[in-house]
């Protein structure tokens, strides 16, 4: 007996052990540095910063990710930025350029001293081999199609040249996609790895990524910037930064609260008025680039008649929405919100005058459509068939997952029967490309109205087609003047609309919340534009 | 007469009782929930959102103005009708096979045993997660995918015990006595093993019930507007601030009754077999 | 022991096959699922024909056999795979995480150990005591609470309210505090009723009243005969629970923003990610077929009871 309980003890101890042994020694075994440069400078009295956001990057190598967060902002800078209103084409890294009259030559000049993160010299031969690499690399690489060529004049003048007066190009070279990379350093050492650790001309340069949990970045000594908003223009002012990944809602708020989290991104908004009223914070609040809507099915048999559709979109109080999730999102009656390019107040009002929330008229359109509750129970039906809807809900984006049921509630009231069910987008995505659904909650988030293109437009998922949209829509593209592209873009809104093949709902407000201490950020009207040069930290 | 001692044993057992008490309290709420309930669960009114509890709503009201204890009263229903139905597919299925597995040995015996090891070889909320997802996410898909990753634990008892109940002597009379293999499994093995089965079910119904909230914690189950009380739950975290009471009416349910349910199959256990080791 | 070999051989066979089987298994549902991770991990932005090249890119476009055949064959050379969502070595991934995973679903099974077999122990001894009656309820009170919630509470109480602990994430011994309790609490109620019952069952063996017809003192008594032979099925279920642990830690650390393999598993699943699920998926089976064979072996090897059972088994 004794011999046995002496074997069971040695031998769970020993596994036990291996495992937490495992656990601590791997630990250590990978807190090397995963960027390319060797040195990570010490100073006396660092300045830190902690950051929190929900979700983990796929890699901070912007042309290598299909999606952008403040992260891809704080490690690369484009050669050019617009100013905070989305009114004007500003320098970045680059300390000047020009665009010929026609729009289709654009030259940079870069100072004269410029260096990447790693100390390579970033000159114009840098940045053409930078452009190479992303149509070589990015899923959106078609981005630069409109450039046919990229000289280099000499070590700091870039010229583009293209085929058109591409406005839709500038969003692109303005953003984070447009932040050069040392292509040198990416062929070294492999896509893999220089996504866990981008070489690139921002205000941070990667130090650390721990899996799952956080990334460590310093500054980047050899930052500079020509961007006339920020007083900093010169390396960053906060020595470290840490970006911790916190999903659950309450962990992060619960850390920011505490104090423990200096900057949290994605405040959802049950939790707006609690951090509002919370002394110890600041809040920072941006409109989406876009809208959230919902996609309809014109093949479906109720849906097919535009009466239903334009009865559905009277029926939906926007107004109660909104109150429901505490104002943080600003109702939307036309396709493009006030923080995108070419947003049009008077487009704006005049689809809202036009589909203002409507009981009475939602009820007379149905009735004209033939649509008539017949055995009382509370739906309308029309040759026996009740008028009965599903609406796939995006439980990934809270203000649609909570608005479902206040539209389920609203519709009733109007007769309709619409069921929820509760999706990934991801999925929801498929089903409206499969054409297998009723009604879709869906969103787009990009600064300029060319994203209309993969919504509306024949090609795109959407049943619905219409050539004139179609043709308005490629001739937006390429309208360089501001007031000309905001007139064509308020044709398409307005003839969109006029067939509702989707219902515009709401753009949502994002926040940012950040403790007192914490100064100097500047937001852009379309928070992706996020200038942290003057951030500090007392 | 040996039911009758086990109803002495089952009074006199206070861990049994209390169990019971719980469980009876909770299926009154399930079937008169619409007598007991003051309002509909559903019932939107944005004036009254975020209130804490008062006369008028007792339990407070939540981000849309509807009852709490309402949807908690209404909940008990999704809560009863989940854990009874995966239960009773658990064992329906885990027993069968159990006792073909058992019974019949040979290659039936193994692939039962293989299949079953497949459904435990990887953690029940694993096999249950990827289930969900591949089905889509509603209450009636937790249900089925929950049941089918724990039906091994039935399985693997009853096949063990069917084996030892075969060999005994007066099975083979049985058989000489013209009865088939069915009504041996069901008029001899079965009643031997049931004791063993209704604790076994009885503890089944408080894991099932938790599987439940930890996979609508991730999404999957029940939708809204449903008052399920792990999406309640769930929903109420984000307001622990400002209105707590979202969350803790329906969590503190959910432990009551899972408690009910722990307690009621303790109590069983040690009222019909304490040797058993499940 | 020849034949303690032989039935470790073939419940190795019979576990490779397993693995094989669940992996193919999970292969199959996450085809199942509408859409493939190409689609999944895009934005609007991305062309059609963009999508198809990738998804040509990652032999997503060829028959699902062949899909699965080819990653066996690559992972049977140990060869993880890269992740479609994010483009880093399966491998790593799983390297860097599933040290975290394993600490607290490991620790947590040894506090529940380490708390369990002496509270269990005095509950037994002392039976039906309001000791014994309050432990027991004390353990199952928490086996009833959902573990998110628990989890949420105690964050609140000791990172917020307290402030003693920190809030979330991996800093430091501190940090795996919370979430181990919250993983340890709810299954100490079935290490505790096993091992109560266990011990309750030996107390009532004759050989331990002749020990104390002996004269031996009630607590030697205890520790020596009683404590020895509770332990065997008790360590019988130590290995038996150890891979079941895992499932649990996927909610735990979501609620802590723990780095395990948790979380990572489950975003890869609904992204249908195959190379990290397939991935992750192959070593919890393998380490469940390992602990299972550790557990029978161990209950055969101790217990004269469960070897014959298991004899029944290898037939």
């Amino acid at each position: 007996m004794n011999k046995k309980l002496k074997f069971i003890g040695i031998i769970s101890l020993i596994l036990v052990l291996s495992m937490t042994i495992t656990g601590c020694g791997d630990k250590q075994a990978e807190a090397p540095t995963e960027s390319p440069e060797s040195e990570q400078p010490m100073e006396q009295v660092e300045k830190t910063i902690v950051i929190a956001m929900p979700e983990e990057i796929e890699g901070t190598d912007v042309q290598q990710i299909r999606w952008d967060n403040l992260i891809h902002n704080l490690v690369s800078q484009p050669l050019a930025t617009y100013n905070l209103e989305l009114t004007e084409l500003i320098p970045g890294a680059a300390e000047s350029f020009e665009i010929s009259d026609d729009g289709t030559e654009i030259t940079f000049h870069l100072p004269a001293n410029a260096k990447f993160s790693n100390d390579a010299a970033l000159t114009a031969e840098a940045i053409k081999a930078s452009m190479a690499r992303y149509i070589e690399t990015s899923p959106y690489s078609y981005d630069f199609d409109p450039i046919q060529e990229v000289i280099a004049v000499d070590d700091t003048t870039v010229v583009l040249k293209l085929d058109s007066a591409a406005a839709f190009l500038w969003p692109v070279l303005t953003s984070v996609y447009g932040g050069p990379i040392d292509a040198n350093v990416a062929a070294e050492v492999g896509n893999d790895v220089f996504n866990r650790g981008v070489v690139s001309n921002g205000l941070y340069k990667v130090d650390n990524w721990v899996q799952g949990s956080q990334i460590e970045f310093v500054k980047n000594p050899n930052y500079q910037t020509f961007n006339p908003i920020v007083d900093n223009k010169g390396p960053a002012l906060i020595d470290k930064l840490t970006v911790r990944f916190i999903p659950e809602n309450f962990t992060r708020i619960s850390e920011l609260e505490a104090g423990t989290v200096d900057l949290v991104v994605d405040i959802p908004s049950e939790n707006i008025d609690q951090i509002r009223n919370n002394e110890n914070l600041n809040l920072y609040e941006y409109l989406q680039t876009g809208i959230d809507y919902i996609a309809l099915n014109t093949n479906n048999e109720h849906l097919s008649d535009l009466n239903v559709r334009k009865a559905l979109a009277l029926a939906i109080n926007k107004d109660e929405i909104s109150a429901v999730l505490n104002d943080t999102v600003k109702t939307r009656f036309g396709l493009i919100s006030e923080s995108m390019l070419t947003f049009d107040q008077a487009t704006e009002d005049k689809l809202a005058q036009e589909y203002a929330f409507n009981i009475d008229k939602a009820k007379t359109l149905l009735e004209e459509a033939g649509y008539k509750d017949t055995n009382g129970d509370g739906i309308v039906d029309k040759n026996g068939t009740e008028l009965s809807l599903t609406l796939m809900v995006a439980l990934d984006t809270p203000a649609l997952k909570n608005s479902a049921p206040i539209i389920q509630a609203q519709l009733k009231l109007v007769g309709v029967d619409l069921k929820l069910n509760e999706y990934e987008s991801p999925y929801i995505k498929q089903k409206i490309k499969d054409g297998e659904f009723d009604m879709a909650t869906r969103f787009f988030w990009w600064s300029d109205p060319d994203i209309l293109y993969y919504v509306i437009h024949s090609s795109a998922d959407l049943p619905w087609e219409n050539e004139m949209v179609d043709k308005y829509l490629d001739e937006g593209r390429y309208i360089m003047d501001l007031a000309e592209r905001t007139a064509k873009y308020a044709q398409v809104q307005e003839l969109t609309m006029a067939e509702v093949p989707l219902i515009p709902l709401f753009s949502e407000y994002e926040y940012m919340a950040a403790r007192k201490e914490v100064t100097g950020i500047k937001l852009g009207a379309d928070g992706k534009r996020v200038m942290m040069n003057d951030l500090d930290i007392k | 007469m040996k039911y009758l001692s086990i109803l002495k044993d089952m009074i006199k057992n206070k861990t049994f009782m209390v169990g019971l008490f719980i469980f009876i309290s909770v299926l009154i709420l399930a079937v008169f929930a619409d007598k007991i309930a003051p309002y509909s669960y559903d019932l939107i009114n944005v004036q009254e959102k975020l209130l804490s509890p008062n006369e008028q709503y007792r339990f407070g009201t939540d981000q849309y103005g509807r009852d709490v204890m309402s949807r908690v009263i209404y909940g008990s229903r999704i809560t009863l009708k989940v854990g009874l139905i995966v239960v009773a597919i658990e064992t329906l299925i885990g027993v069968s096979l159990g006792l073909l597995a058992g019974y019949y040995g040979g290659y039936l015996e193994k692939f039962i045993l293989f299949v079953t090891d497949l459904t435990w070889s990887l953690p029940p909320i694993i096999m249950a997660l990827a289930i969900v997802t591949m089905l889509g996410p509603s209450l009636n898909n937790v249900i089925i995918a929950i049941a089918v990753v724990s039906w091994a634990q039935f399985t693997r008892i009853v096949r063990v015990k069917t084996q030892s109940i075969k060999s005994l002597s007066y099975i083979e009379a049985a058989r000489a006595f013209g009865e088939n293999d069915v009504g041996i499994m069901t008029r001899y093995i079965l009643p031997n093993i049931l004791s063993s089965i209704i604790v076994l079910s009885t503890l089944a119904l408080p894991t099932a019930i938790l599987s439940t909230t930890s996979l609508g914690f991730l999404g999957l189950g029940s939708q809204p507007p449903d008052p399920d009380w792990g999406l309640i739950l769930k929903e109420g975290i984000a307001y622990m601030n400002q209105a707590p009471w979202i969350s803790i009416f329906p969590g503190l349910a959910i432990v009551y009754t899972v408690l009910g349910f722990n307690l009621l199959g303790e109590g069983l256990r040690d009222i019909m077999d304490p040797r058993l080791k499940a | 022991m020849n034949d303690i070999i032989e039935y470790i051989f073939k419940r190795l066979l019979a576990g490779i096959l397993v693995i094989f089987a669940v992996t193919a298994l999970l292969f199959a549902i996450m085809q199942l699922m509408p859409g493939d991770a190409i689609e999944l991990v895009s934005s609007p932005r991305v062309p059609a024909e963009k999508i198809e090249e990738l998804r040509a890119l990652w032999g997503l476009d060829k028959p699902v056999l062949v899909q699965y055949f080819y990653w066996l064959s690559r992972i049977i050379q140990g060869d993880f795979g890269t992740s479609i969502v994010s483009g880093q070595k399966v491998l790593l991934l799983i390297k860097e995480r599933l040290p975290y995973t394993l600490m607290l679903t490991g620790g947590a099974l040894i506090i529940q150990y380490i708390i369990a077999i002496p509270l269990g122990l005095i509950a037994a001894y002392k039976k039906d005591s309001v000791l014994d009656r309050s432990i027991v309820a004390f353990t199952i009170g928490f086996w009833s609470i959902p573990p998110f919630w628990l989890g949420i509470l105690l964050m609140i109480i000791f990172g917020v309210w307290l402030k003693v602990l920190p809030i979330s994430g991996f800093s430091g011994i501190k940090s795996i505090i919370l979430p181990l309790m919250t993983m340890a609490l709810p299954g100490l109620a079935g290490v505790l009723r096993l091992t109560r019952s266990e011990v309750l069952e030996v107390l009532r063996e004759r050989y331990v009243e002749t020990a104390y017809a002996k004269g031996m003192k009630r607590n030697s008594v205890l520790i020596k005969h009683v404590l020895r032979n509770a332990l065997i099925p008790v360590t019988v279920m130590f290995f038996l629970n150890l891979p079941w642990t895992i499932g649990g830690s996927v909610v735990i650390e979501t609620v802590f923003a723990w780095p395990g393999v948790g979380p990572l598993l489950w975003k890869s699943i609904s992204s249908q990610d195959f190379p990290v699920v397939q991935g992750i998926i192959f070593i919890i089976a393998i380490l469940t077929v390992i602990s299972n064979i550790l557990g029978d072996i161990f209950s055969s090897f101790l217990d004269p009871r469960v070897r014959q059972e298991l004899k029944g088994e290898i037939v």
